[in-house]
Order: C-alpha cells, then sequence, then structure tokens
C-alpha cells in the first residue's frame, strides 16, 4: 500500500487550510474509522497466517493420518482433522494462501485491463467511445458464470485458468467505473481553467485526472478482492476450483458442508475464516471510500 | 415506449448470436465429446450416436443446422436423456426456479427496504449501525456458507425444516433465505445511501416544516426518490436471482435451471448446455429492458427517448 501513498502525498489539493493533504486528510479519517482498522489488522494477521504459518506448524497439508480420522479440536490439532486425519488449521493456512493469490492475481488482471480500456474509452470520446462501451454492454450480457463453469469443466481445473476466467468477468465494471469517472472529469471547471492558463494536455491527464481516479480505484479494487474471492470459493464448492489434496478456503467449506452432520468443526472453522477475510475487506473498501472522498466530513 | 422495446429487441438480437457462437465453439473445440467417456459402450455405437446426432460432421456445418434450429425456436435434443427435448426439459425446470427467485426477491425487497429506511431515518444511531451490520453479514457470508449452516443449525439441530429436497412451502423457507440474503442486504445499504440523499432535500424540509407527520413525509415523499437506486439495482438483480441460483439448488437439491445447467456441463450435454445459456441470456436482457422502462416510468428525469 506504500505506493498509494506516496502516490497521494504527491498530488496534495491545495485546501483551505495549510498542510490540510488529501492524503493525510485520508489516512486520519481512516484513523478514526475503527470498523477499518480493524478490518487492516484482522488482515494483516489472517496474510502473516497463512504464508507463516505453514513454517511453524509440524503437520503439513497432504499429511494423512488415517487412523486418527475426523478429530474434534484438541491441542495437536487445534481446529481438529478431516476425514482423511489431515490437520485443519495447517489446510486452511495453504488454502488461505490459494484463496489470497487468486484474490490479488484476479483483481490485478481486471484491474490493469479495466483501467486502460475505460480510461482509453473516456478520453477519446465521440464515437470511439460508444463503439468500446457498446461492446462493454455486449459483454455484459454473457451468462460469465455459465461459461467460466463450461471451460473449468473441458479446459480441466487450471491454477492460471481460474485467474484468467475471472479477471475476463471483472475488468467490464472496472472500466465502465473508470470511463464514467474519466469522462465527468474532463468536463470539470478545474480541467476547463487548467485548460485557460494553458496547461499541456498531458500534464492534465497527469496532474488532474489521474490523482481524481486513483481513489476510485483503490476503493474499487479492495470491494473487487473479496468479490473475486467468492468466485473462486464459488468454483471450488462446485468441485471446480483447485483440487485435493491442495486445499482452498471454498474446497475446505464444500468438504465441511459434506460431513457437517457427524464434523461440524469441519464447516464452521473454514467459513469462519473466509467471511472474516470478506468483512475485513469490505469494512476497509468502504472506510476507504470514506476517507478518500473529501466531501465527508469528520 | 414501443419504439424503446422495438429498439432493446433489435440491439438484443447480436448480443444473443454473440452468446451463441461463443458457446458452441467453447462447447466443441474442447476435446472429448458426450459419448466418448462412456467405457461401456462399444466404439461402433459411439460413431453410430455421434451419426445420429450429426457429431461427426465438420464443425461449420454443425454450426450452421444449429443456429437454422435456432431461428426455428428449435434447441435439439437432450444427450443426456435420450428421450427428451431440451426445451422440454428447460420448460419443466423453468418455474421451479422462478418461483424460487422470485420468493427470493420479495424476501430480499421486504428485508432490505425496511432495514434500509430505518437506518436512513436515524442516521449513526444504534439502529442506523445494527442494521447495517446485519446487511454487512448478508454481503459477506456467500451463499455457499450460509446454506450449510443454517442447513445445520435449523434442519440438523433444531429439525424444524428437511434438510434438502422441494415440496412443500416449508421446504421453501431456508434456500429463500439463502438465495434472498444478499439481495436484501444490498438493497439495504443502497436504500440508506439513497434516503439519506432525498431526506436531506429542500422539499422534505418543506414538507416537515408545513406540519406533515414524519411517517407520512417518508412514505409519501422521500420513498419515491430515496428508492431509485434500488430500482435500478433490483431489475438485472431479478435476473440474476432466478438464473444465479446454482449453488443454492445444488445445496438444496431443487430440481431447477441452475442444476440442470450444473449437470449439463459436468455431463458435457452439448445442446442442453447451449440451450441453458441462450436461455439465461435471454432471461437477463428482458429483466434489463423491464428494469430500465420501470426506471423509466418513476424518473422524471429520463424518457424513453434515450437510446
Amino acid at each position: 500500500m506504500f505506493w498509494i501513498k506516496e502516490k497521494l502525498s504527491s498530488m496534495s489539493i491545495d485546501a483551505e487550510e495549510p498542510g490540510n493533504s488529501l492524503s493525510k486528510d485520508a489516512f486520519r479519517k481512516l484513523c478514526k474509522n475503527k470498523l477499518a482498522l480493524f478490518g487492516i489488522f484482522a488482515l494483516s494477521f489472517l496474510v502473516i497466517f497463512s504464508i507463516l504459518g505453514p513454517y511453524l506448524m509440524t503437520f503439513n497439508y497432504y499429511q494423512q493420518n488415517l487412523s486418527l480420522g475426523a478429530a474434534s479440536p484438541s491441542f495437536t490439532h487445534l481446529c481438529g482433522t478431516d476425514v482423511l486425519g489431515r490437520d485443519l488449521l495447517v489446510r486452511m493456512a495453504y488454502g488461505g494462501r490459494v484463496s489470497l493469490a487468486v484474490g490479488l492475481c484476479a483483481t490485478l488482471v481486471s484491474l490493469t485491463i479495466g483501467v486502460v480500456y475505460g480510461a482509453v474509452s473516456g478520453y477519446l470520446g465521440g464515437r470511439i467511445d460508444s463503439l468500446m462501451m457498446r461492446f462493454v454492454d455486449i459483454m455484459y450480457a454473457l451468462p460469465f458464470t455459465m461459461l467460466v463453469i463450461v471451460l473449468m469443466v473441458w479446459l480441466g481445473r487450471n491454477f492460471i485458468l481460474i485467474f484468467v476466467a475471472i479477471g475476463a468477468i471483472e475488468w467490464l465494471t472496472m472500466a465502465r467505473i473508470v470511463r464514467d469517472e474519466v469522462y465527468s472529469i474532463k468536463k470539470k471547471e478545474y480541467i476547463e481553467a487548467a485548460r485557460a492558463i494553458g496547461l499541456p494536455g498531458w500534464k492534465i491527464i497527469l496532474r488532474h485526472i489521474i490523482p481524481n481516479l486513483l481513489g476510485i480505484i483503490v476503493v474499487y479494487v479492495t470491494l473487487t478482492i473479496p468479490r473475486v474471492m467468492m468466485i473462486e470459493a464459488f468454483l471450488s464448492f462446485l468441485g471446480l476450483g483447485i483440487q485435493p489434496p491442495m486445499s482452498s478456503w471454498g474446497l475446505l467449506i464444500k468438504d465441511g458442508a459434506q460431513v457437517m452432520e457427524e464434523y461440524p468443526w469441519m464447516l464452521f472453522f473454514p467459513s469462519f475464516v473466509f467471511s472474516l477475510t470478506l468483512f475485513c475487506l469490505n469494512f476497509l473498501g468502504d472506510g476507504l471510500r470514506d476517507a478518500l472522498d473529501p466531501r465527508t466530513k469528520e | 415506449m414501443f419504439t424503446f422495446i422495438l429498439k432493446r429487441i433489435i440491439h438484443a438480437i447480436p448480443v444473443l448470436l454473440v452468446v451463441a457462437t461463443i458457446t458452441f465453439f467453447l462447447v466443441r473445440v474442447a476435446p472429448g465429446g458426450p459419448f466418448s467417456e462412456d467405457k461401456t459402450m462399444p466404439p461402433e455405437a459411439v460413431a453410430s450416436i455421434n451419426q445420429h446426432y450429426g457429431l461427426d460432421k465438420p464443425l461449420y456445418e454443425q454450426y450452421f443446422s444449429y443456429m437454422i434450429g435456432l431461428f426455428k425456436g428449435d434447441l435439439g435434443p437432450s444427450f443426456q436423456y435420450p428421450n427428451r427435448s431440451v426445451s422440454g426439459m428447460i420448460a419443466d425446470a423453468f418455474p421451479v426456479s422462478l418461483e424460487l427467485g422470485i420468493m427470493a426477491m420479495v424476501f430480499a425487497l421486504f428485508v432490505g427496504i425496511g432495514l434500509g429506511v430505518m437506518a436512513s431515518t436515524r442516521p449513526n444511531s444504534m439502529r442506523d449501525y445494527s442494521s447495517m451490520s446485519f446487511a454487512m453479514i448478508g454481503i459477506c457470508v456467500p451463499p455457499f456458507v450460509l446454506g450449510p449452516i443454517i442447513i445445520w443449525i435449523f434442519a440438523i439441530k433444531l429439525e424444524w425444516f428437511n434438510v434438502s429436497g422441494w415440496g412443500s412451502f416449508q421446504d421453501a423457507v431456508l434456500p429463500v433465505v439463502t438465495l434472498g440474503a444478499i439481495y436484501a442486504a444490498n438493497i439495504a445499504r443502497l436504500g440508506r445511501g439513497g434516503m439519506l440523499e432525498v431526506l436531506s432535500q429542500d422539499y422534505i424540509r418543506t414538507a416537515r416544516a408545513k406540519g406533515v407527520p414524519e411517517y407520512k413525509v417518508i412514505i409519501k415523499h422521500a420513498l419515491r426518490g430515496g428508492l431509485l437506486s434500488v430500482v435500478s439495482y433490483v431489475g438485472p438483480a431479478i435476473a440474476g436471482v432466478i438464473t444465479g441460483s446454482f449453488v443454492v439448488e445444488s445445496i438444496f437439491q431443487i430440481p431447477g435451471l441452475g442444476r440442470l445447467f450444473v449437470l449439463a456441463a459436468f455431463n458435457r450435454d452439448y445442446t442442453m448446455i447451449m440451450g441453458t445459456v441462450l436461455f439465461f441470456s435471454v432471461m437477463i436482457l428482458i429483466f434489463n429492458t423491464l428494469s430500465d422502462i420501470v426506471q423509466i416510468l418513476i424518473d422524471p428525469k429520463r424518457s424513453f427517448r434515450e437510446g
């Protein structure tokens, strides 16, 4: 997140009070938002747990213990074990790696495509703009979830394919948001004023359009990651995403749901971690949106 | 309005052609066929079945014959269930999904608008926070988590409902809640935002100053403007709720369209996949158009003359 802060601090808006830059203002507002702060801390904990957890634990995600079977939580297995005697805590850590990685990568894919497409369309305007947006409209009408399901069944349950498929769905919304934003910023008075004092076009884009986009992009990214993670988990839940013995949160939830009558902890722990992550990301996204919106008062 | 609808239909045709073409080639290009996995059948039998369904012809010929069939409204026979047509099976399954979807949407509207209005009338109060946390739960707990958990609580532990099935009204309660929760949550948030914006407008102040009771201010003056964003959300959401119930129908074993599609995808039932995908696309287009019409009717700033 450091690059965002740097960028934000370099684009200070001259406000009424001296030193009241957008980044400082946003940061202060964010710190006052308890839910967002909770989101940041819980999220950092989950990320650290997923990355470092497996190194600190004595079990690994594929090690089976058939004689043990599904054991309820105890001191050796804090979250219990699954039907094959695999430690659930370790499998959740590995699942976290997969789910978070898919969330980040697929969001980056959709972000890149969406921002470039939307900015070009919005900035050029006119006939090219309406043609490009018409294409997005047509893509919107495609039932993408179904096409992804078909793709997954056909082409095998490929890890990279999941990124591409999810990224391909999500860029559409990004493109629309960025395009509308660029289009409306272009018509603002301060852009007109900048033109009037003879600022060159590239400077207008760099100094006035992109900084105003940044907030919306940051917010949108934090809100896209949970959506993407949900699609991945949904595919895994249908048995189309990550394949065992690898684990992902969606897969663990699916396994847990099948045996919840006898071994409810297998459903509860992964469901809890997954929902908690979505909570944190949504809190953070909402918090950032409020913080980066200069109109909201403290 | 009729020219508006006509325009939308004309716009829909290329979209559907693109959908049909993409799905067709996506489905056919992949290795394997609907009958190649069945090891018990001798190869000659597979060949003769393939010939019967025209699967031995070149791809472009299959494509054109399928497209010609489409224009006649013929979705072809199902490959998995030999004696049934795709249209017939969709006609059987669609009412189930429709019923489930409409119930879920009604549930979502009631809960969502209720929570949203409740939160907006006292912003930043306990009431606001508790209804918005409720909405947050709906957003952050996806159906495939919510479904199993409410089954565990209400069907296994409390034994109030059946674990799965689709027959009585009672069977519908858990799936409707599971499916409707996220829509209720989104409606609540949109409703709160829209209402807050409207309640700060001058005409609301005027109404209050004239001594109109608060409940009347909300119902008669604020709701119409405040729920605009909800209406624009509900249209596409109805399409989503009716067409996107793959998970809920799989969890609760409901014989609807979503389950039909997932099974068809696993069985490589070419014509069935094509049929359901096209049917879903048509539904999405219809509901989007309907929601545009409703929005234009209630929003004085818009008219049918726009695209």
